[in-house]
């Protein structure tokens, strides 16, 4: 699903930006971008201000869009008609198929490709600008066909490719396009965009936190119910709700989870927290293992009560770990994502886990 | 904006405008139409990104200028369904209020600043032709357009206006069709176009008399042609047309000249028995005769033969029924030559002055 916040001022990749205006300025913008780097770090949205500085017919002193001129509000309203945006669904095995970048006949095929986008010449006479988000989703063929786009781009076409998996684009594809990579925002940036996004200074720590300090994956975790789903889980930790009561609650959290149909939100909304989950049981080994509390993103849980720390025992460990693996295998072959919550609660509660067998 | 205008004349309006507007898009301000009131006119402006409409509807009571963008088939169905003979458009907010007589219906506008830039006509260089000349041409050419996936710069027609005339190049790799008129056109250096048949066909529809004359400009992207009530632009294909040239045979050894409709009936009737998997009718031409033959695995086989004036010595060729009847459906005169020198060489049909289609020969088991 497209990012369809206004992606300017963007913390973190502001110089970068500047530097790819100024160079567009110059006439010395690549033909193909691509920007890769751990998830959740703004490469999308960097894509598309990238695109809207482009577009823009009255850039400010910082050379970023105004937001407010014609093609400001076009490109902001999603009807630029000069960019083409490559975005696939969220679903796991969801892949960019071949027509979305050539034409292809057929069934599920999409309607529009990047090709036939740039068949005509720019309707507003600038750039045509292609952006192509998780380009590790193409498979071989898919890549084939953008291989020779790249080769033959056109005039005042800009293609910029997003990947988090830059290993599995192909070589030749990467040796025609400019790799940019980014790197995780400092922790004070990520704040601050987190704080842009309405999340109040305590949520934002926490979750900046909770996410390694990648913005995305806490605006993510934030969306998706983390919190309460965290507040539950310590609670099952303490043996202060049974596993039951804690699955019936995880059903229950608010959250945004994606997927195209109910059954696929509710299996996003068990990864979730077998995922959570998994999390937890990560930073408990590494505390009975000595780590320092201060740089686990969970090292809260040191000051918790006794019966989380009865579970350091590495055997117990190892065998809850095993659970949580073999739920989210389950959730994964679409089996029920109710028992794989309740499964992945029961590996988690204290006094189940004492009575786990070796 | 407040405006009162003619119900009729709305409706034709905006029925012509959502022929040019998708009914859904991914890029939700294409839906709509834009109203533009200057003085004393109102301006219906809709476009799918790849052409684009401005019509103008004249005699109209600007009470207020200004400008609206609204749901285009929404518009138009309430308009159609209206009964009285004027219509009243007023803009309040972010709504605007559609009403005749006690009828009433309040649209949720769009800011205009979302709605795409579509050009307005520039006069400057714009070069003025008869409509029917004009139709003509797309006409003759557009129709052997490539209309499958990919190799885009076949898609469109190749227009140019060089030496005084107005030429039309369309192929699709099979068939070639070259057709060109002479216009009164200020000398200026050639610039050769690629126009997406579907532009052409729009400019075909909003052109209602062959006798008005119609201007023609071209930009950097996009062609635009006015009528008396229209402005319509289309987005230029990028890319390299083929080079035509190369195709058209010079002189021929074999030349066969025969009556049009005669021999589109001929082929129709053998064409029948041929099949989809194997389209093709040879044609073997002796002095006074030309035999066309057909046939098809597991369905059988069709002769028919026709008096021609034929200057070579005994030749056969075939070719594809229906790509030699696209042509000969468009034959200026009763009478249309073909020439061509071998079997496996192009064959050149001459269907008129100034107009020539060229057909790719089938190679078929004898």
């Amino acid at each position: 699903m497209a990012d369809e916040r206004a992606p300017w001022p963007l913390y973190g990749h502001g110089d970068l930006l500047r530097g790819l205006w100024r160079a567009a300025r110059s006439e010395r913008l690549p033909h193909g971008l691509l920007f890769h780097g751990p998830v959740g770090l703004g490469k999308f949205r960097a894509a598309r201000a990238l695109a809207q500085g482009l577009f823009c017919g009255a850039p400010g002193d910082d050379l970023g869009p105004c937001g407010a001129c014609g093609p400001c509000k076009r490109f902001l309203s999603g009807g630029h008609p000069d960019l083409f945006v490559i975005d696939p669904p969220r679903e796991i095995d969801e892949q960019i198929r071949v027509g979305h970048i050539v034409p292809r006949d057929g069934p599920g095929e999409p309607g529009e490709s990047a090709a036939s986008f740039l068949a005509l010449r720019p309707s507003e006479g600038g750039w045509r600008i292609v952006i192509l988000r998780q380009a590790e989703r193409m498979g071989e063929q898919a890549q084939n066909a953008l291989l020779k786009m790249l080769e033959e781009p056109g005039e005042s076409v800009l293609w910029v490719l997003t990947t988090e998996k830059v290993g599995a684009l192909l070589p030749t594809i990467q040796s025609r396009v400019v790799s940019l990579r980014f790197r995780p925002l400092p922790q004070e940036e990520c704040l601050a965009v987190l704080a842009a996004e309405g999340l109040s200074p305590e949520d934002a720590r926490r979750l900046a936190r909770w996410s390694g300090f990648s913005p995305g994956v806490a605006l993510s975790l934030g969306e998706r119910g983390v919190p309460a789903m965290r507040k539950l889980a310590l609670a099952l930790l303490c043996g202060e709700l049974s596993p039951f009561e804690a699955a019936a609650a995880v059903g229950e959290v608010d959250g945004v989870f994606e997927g195209k149909t109910p059954s696929g939100r509710e299996r996003e909304r068990a990864r979730t927290w077998i995922d959570l989950c998994g999390a937890l049981l990560g930073d408990l080994a590494r505390l009975a293992a000595g780590a320092d509390a201060a740089r686990l993103a969970h090292g809260d849980m040191a000051q918790a009560s006794g019966k989380i720390a009865l579970l350091r025992e590495p055997r117990v460990l190892a065998s809850a770990v095993h659970g949580l693996t073999t739920a989210r295998a389950d959730v994964d072959l679409n089996l029920d994502p109710g028992a794989a919550i309740e499964r992945a609660a029961q590996m988690l509660a204290a006094r189940e886990w004492a009575q786990l067998p070796g | 904006m407040k405006l009162l205008c003619n119900r009729e004349k709305l409706r034709e309006g905006l029925a012509l405008a959502n022929n040019v507007i998708p009914a859904k898009s991914p890029k939700p301000a294409l839906v709509n139409v834009c109203l533009v009131a200057t003085q004393d006119a109102l301006e219906l402006v809709g476009t799918d990104l790849e052409v684009a409409l401005r019509y103008r509807i004249e005699d109209v009571k600007v009470e207020e200028p200004g400008t609206a963008v609204i749901p285009a088939r929404l518009a138009f169905d309430f308009v159609r369904d209206l009964t009285g003979e004027t219509v009243t458009l007023a803009t309040q907010a972010s709504n605007c209020t559609i009403s005749s007589g006690s009828d009433s219906c309040e649209l949720v506008t769009v800011d205009p600043d979302e709605f795409p830039v579509v050009a307005h006509f520039d006069t400057a260089g714009a070069v003025s032709l008869q409509a029917g000349t004009f139709t003509a041409l797309v006409g003759r050419t557009a129709f052997a357009a490539a209309r499958e996936q990919g190799r885009y710069a076949m898609h469109g027609v190749l227009t140019e206006i060089a030496e005084g005339q107005l030429k039309m190049v369309a192929t699709d790799g099979r068939r070639l069709a070259v057709a060109s008129a002479p216009i009164d056109a200020p000398s200026h250096p050639p610039r050769p176009v690629i126009v997406p048949t579907k532009g052409m066909q729009l400019f075909c529809r909003v052109i209602s008399d062959p006798l008005d004359q119609i201007q023609l400009s071209f930009s950097d992207n996009q062609i635009g042609v006015k009528t008396r009530h229209a402005e319509v632009f289309a987005r230029l294909l990028d890319g390299e047309f083929p080079r035509y040239q190369a195709v058209i045979p010079g002189e021929s050894a074999n030349l066969v000249e025969a009556d049009a409709e005669v021999l589109v009936r001929k082929l129709r009737l053998v064409a029948n028995v041929t099949g989809e998997e194997a389209r093709a009718v040879r044609l073997s031409m002796k002095k006074g005769t030309l035999e066309l033959f057909g046939h098809s695995a597991g369905r059988g086989e069709a002769r028919a033969a026709m008096e021609i004036e034929y200057k070579g010595k005994n030749a056969e060729i075939a070719f594809n029924p229906d790509y030699v009847i696209d042509g000969l459906k468009n034959c200026e005169s009763g009478t249309v030559v073909l020439e061509f020198n071998e079997k496996t060489s192009p064959g050149k049909f001459r269907l008129g002055e100034n107009y020539i289609y060229i057909v790719m020969p089938i190679t078929i088991d004898t």
